[in-house]
């Protein structure tokens, strides 16, 4: 897992709307985010919702145009390419999404449905086409011969399987999967967070993984990012941030997390978080979290933190540069910091 | 907490369609003490919803109450629809009960919410539907209970359209409209699955806050084991209509019996779980509820489904007071077995 397969580098993505009388205004949904992905390895993504999550994973994609910073992918910075230039690209950065019900085109059979991108992207024989399709419908777990029904015959996490086939029909080597089992059953989640990590192992794809499901995001992730209103807060090994989160957001966001067991949910306390997530569109000045942290200090009105190495993770939070230790001693947030901050 | 406020026995709903008869409840059973707060849980369209909208009254037009009967707060409110006239005296007390006696908490409140009429006015009107009160003591209550579920400068607030709230506020606008009337039961029917985790918290909290304090019992619906896990007393799990097991939340998580139960539970990454432990997922999907097997629904996904299972309904299997399971596993008399090899 050395090899870098994509470099996201100050990456920002406002998108401008209108709003009347007021005239046109800014959302800022990415803001100045960092992070790299290695061959094979999954970054996970959580965070509030409309914090920015899907619109970092799309416009990493090029779905939507960036509107500063580098992307690279495979170390060439995609971010400027023209649709020409991409076209090599489309292949190999695909996405999964949400609804299996709504990303799948209801007229078409199962076949005609993975075997599309294919006929789009190279040359394959009828017969060539169709054992490359059965033998993807076998990878994600269908039968062959579900090969001419259609998607209204199958259940959600079937579906989801056959929008996963038809992604792999291009071998891609990284795959963003925004909220891939958010609507499926409790009982089929299980199915398709074991066939990405099958079809991992297998293929050394990278996942960057958006869900709301803290636990599933740390099963299946190997590092994970937390993002608020547009901003990357912390980031660090999956099992750290999920055990013992650092920045002050994400410990709320991890406290809050109904854990599916009677008598660690008894045993734990909650941080509430009071109000609401502010308007992109006004972001607070400083550390966007400012409106909302019990530990905000005089720093976090004026400028937004810089990412500080603790503990192997980075964390945007002024508590964790050195000036702070003190204080945050004080208020018992752990842990100290380490040598190498 | 003694004396039970809600007793139902044989509730059996079907839906007349063009495909045959469906099958959404099939004789279920429960009751709930006064402040207790029970947990329905299960698969999508095991008839959680279903069961809830038949004691409400409020069945779709092709519904059909085939038995029940359905004690609340001493009072027999049992569906009627014999005839012309029972069925009109029994929709006149339910309309009487719902949002009085018994409140409402939907998943979605803009289905709940009217968009073209400010938050005030429909507080306003439904509180005053219920109690006899002037227009000025009616808002001076809506304030109060806007105050309660913590929503700022509520004065202001009520002279505000739905669109004009967050989802978390929508849904504590519900909140709010539900505990109008000081009910003696609330009804909450998935009623954080659209909101994000650390919302889903305040909302949660909320809730158990506000029914502490007024001592309503609480029917909670949801499919997320950790939403049950943190709130609930007692546990009824669903699966193809039925109440397939029962129990106090602790006999549910640490001693399942139902293979369907300890399906769920291996299914969700519980905190008890290493990291590198794969899920494991139930296999296949629920039965088509217009043409359910004739033995246990759950056989077709069952690891330990044995003869008998295809050829009768298992009987229940009571271990004590609160816990009980329907499966021939947990069965010991071989009495109970009608049906001939
Ligand atoms: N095409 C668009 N045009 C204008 N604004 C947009 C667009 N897409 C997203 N936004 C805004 O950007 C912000 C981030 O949205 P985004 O969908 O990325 O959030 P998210 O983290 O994926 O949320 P969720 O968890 O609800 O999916 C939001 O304020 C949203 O309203
Ligand atoms: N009006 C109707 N006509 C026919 N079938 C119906 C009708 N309403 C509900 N059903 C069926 O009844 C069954 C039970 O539905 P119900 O809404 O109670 O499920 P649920 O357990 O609440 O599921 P979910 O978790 O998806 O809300 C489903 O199979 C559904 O398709
Ligand atoms: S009755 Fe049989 S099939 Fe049904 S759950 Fe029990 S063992 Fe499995
Ligand atoms: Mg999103
Ligand atoms: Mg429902």
């Amino acid at each position: 897992m050395e090899e870098k397969v994509l470099e996201v580098k100050n990456l920002c993505k406002f998108f401008e709307v209108n709003r009347g009388f007021q005239g046109a205004q800014v959302v800022q949904a990415v803001n100045d985010i960092s992070f790299d992905i290695k061959k094979g390895e999954t970054l996970g993504l959580v965070g509030e919702s409309g914090c920015g999550k899907s619109s970092l994973g799309r416009t990493i994609l090029r779905i939507y145009e960036p509107t500063k910073g580098q992307i690279l992918f495979q170390g060439e910075d995609i971010a400027g390419f023209s649709r020409r230039q991409m076209l090599p690209y489309r292949q190999k950065l695909q996405m999964i999404f949400q609804d299996p019900y709504a990303s799948l085109n209801p007229r078409f059979t199962v076949g005609e449905i993975i075997g599309e991108p294919m006929d789009i992207h190279n040359i394959l024989t009828p017969s060539q086409r169709e054992k490359r399709v059965q033998e993807l419908l076998e990878t994600v777990g269908l039968k062959p011969d579900h090969i001419r029904r259609y998607p209204h015959e199958f259940s959600g996490g079937q579906r989801q399987r056959i929008g996963i086939a038809r992604t792999l029909a291009l071998n891609p080597e990284f795959i963003v999967c925004d909220e891939p089992i958010s609507a499926l059953d409790v009982s089929i989640q299980a199915q398709v967070i074991n066939l990405l990590e099958k079809i991992q192992k297998e293929r050394g794809i990278s996942y960057l993984f958006i869900a709301h499901d803290l636990g599933m995001v740390k099963h299946i992730s190997h590092r994970i990012g937390v993002m608020y209103l547009g901003h990357m807060m912390e980031m660090g090994m999956a099992n750290d941030v999920y055990k013992k989160p650092l920045h002050p957001y994400s410990k709320a966001l991890l406290s809050a997390e109904p854990i599916p067991d009677p008598k660690s949910a008894r045993a734990r306390k909650r941080i509430l978080l009071e109000g609401e997530i502010p308007s992109p569109i006004h972001p607070p000045k400083g550390c966007p979290f400012n409106t909302r942290c019990p530990y905000a200090v005089a720093e976090c009105f004026n400028q937004m933190p810089a990412a500080f190495r603790v503990d192997g993770r980075q964390v945007a939070c002024y508590l964790y540069s050195p000036k702070y230790l003190r204080k945050r001693e004080s208020l018992n947030i752990e842990p100290l910091l380490s040598k190498e901050a | 907490m003694s004396e039970n406020l809600l007793e139902i026995t044989h509730l059996t709903t079907e839906f007349a369609t063009p495909n045959g008869t469906v099958r959404a409840v099939r004789d279920v059973s429960y009751h709930l003490k006064e402040g207790e707060v029970l947990g329905i849980v299960g698969e999508s369209g095991s008839g959680k919803s279903q069961g809830m909208l038949t004691l409400m009254g409020l069945l779709a037009g092709n519904g059909k109450v085939v038995n029940g009967r359905i004690l609340f707060d001493r009072k027999d409110i049992s569906p009627d629809y014999s005839n012309k006239k029972a069925k009109k005296n029994y929709e006149k007390m339910m309309r009487t009960i719902r949002g009085n006696e018994i409140g409402m908490i939907f998943q979605d409140p803009m289905t709940f919410l009217n968009p073209i009429l400010k938050i005030g006015t429909q507080l306003t009107e439904g509180i005053r539907t219920h109690t006899k009160c002037s227009k000025k003591e009616a808002r001076e209550r809506a304030v109060e209970l806007m105050k309660q579920v913590g929503i700022p400068s509520p004065e202001k607030r009520l002279d505000q359209y739905p669109f004009e709230f967050s989802g978390g506020m929508r849904q504590r606008i519900i909140i709010a409209s539900a505990l109008a009337c000081n009910p003696k039961l609330i009804i909450a029917d998935e009623p954080t699955t659209a909101l994000d985790v650390t919302v889903q918290a305040q909302i949660l909290e909320l809730l158990q806050k506000l029914t502490k304090e007024s001592g309503a019992s609480v029917i909670m619906i949801t499919h997320d084991l950790g939403v049950v896990a943190t709130m609930c007393d007692r546990i009824a799990i669903m699966y193809a209509g039925q109440i397939v097991e029962e129990g106090t939340t602790d006999e549910i998580f640490y001693e399942a019996k139902h293979p369907y139960t300890k399906g769920l539970l291996n299914s969700i990454n519980n905190s008890e779980k290493e990291d590198d432990e794969p899920l494991v997922p139930i296999p296949g999907t629920p039965p088509d509820l217009t043409n359910l097997p004739k033995g246990c629904a759950f056989m077709a996904r069952c690891p330990y489904a044995m003869k008998i299972c295809a050829a009768q309904e298992a009987p229940v299997t009571t271990y004590n007071e609160t816990h009980f399971c329907r499966c021939w596993l947990e069965q010991m008399d071989e009495s109970l077995i009608t049906v001939k090899e």
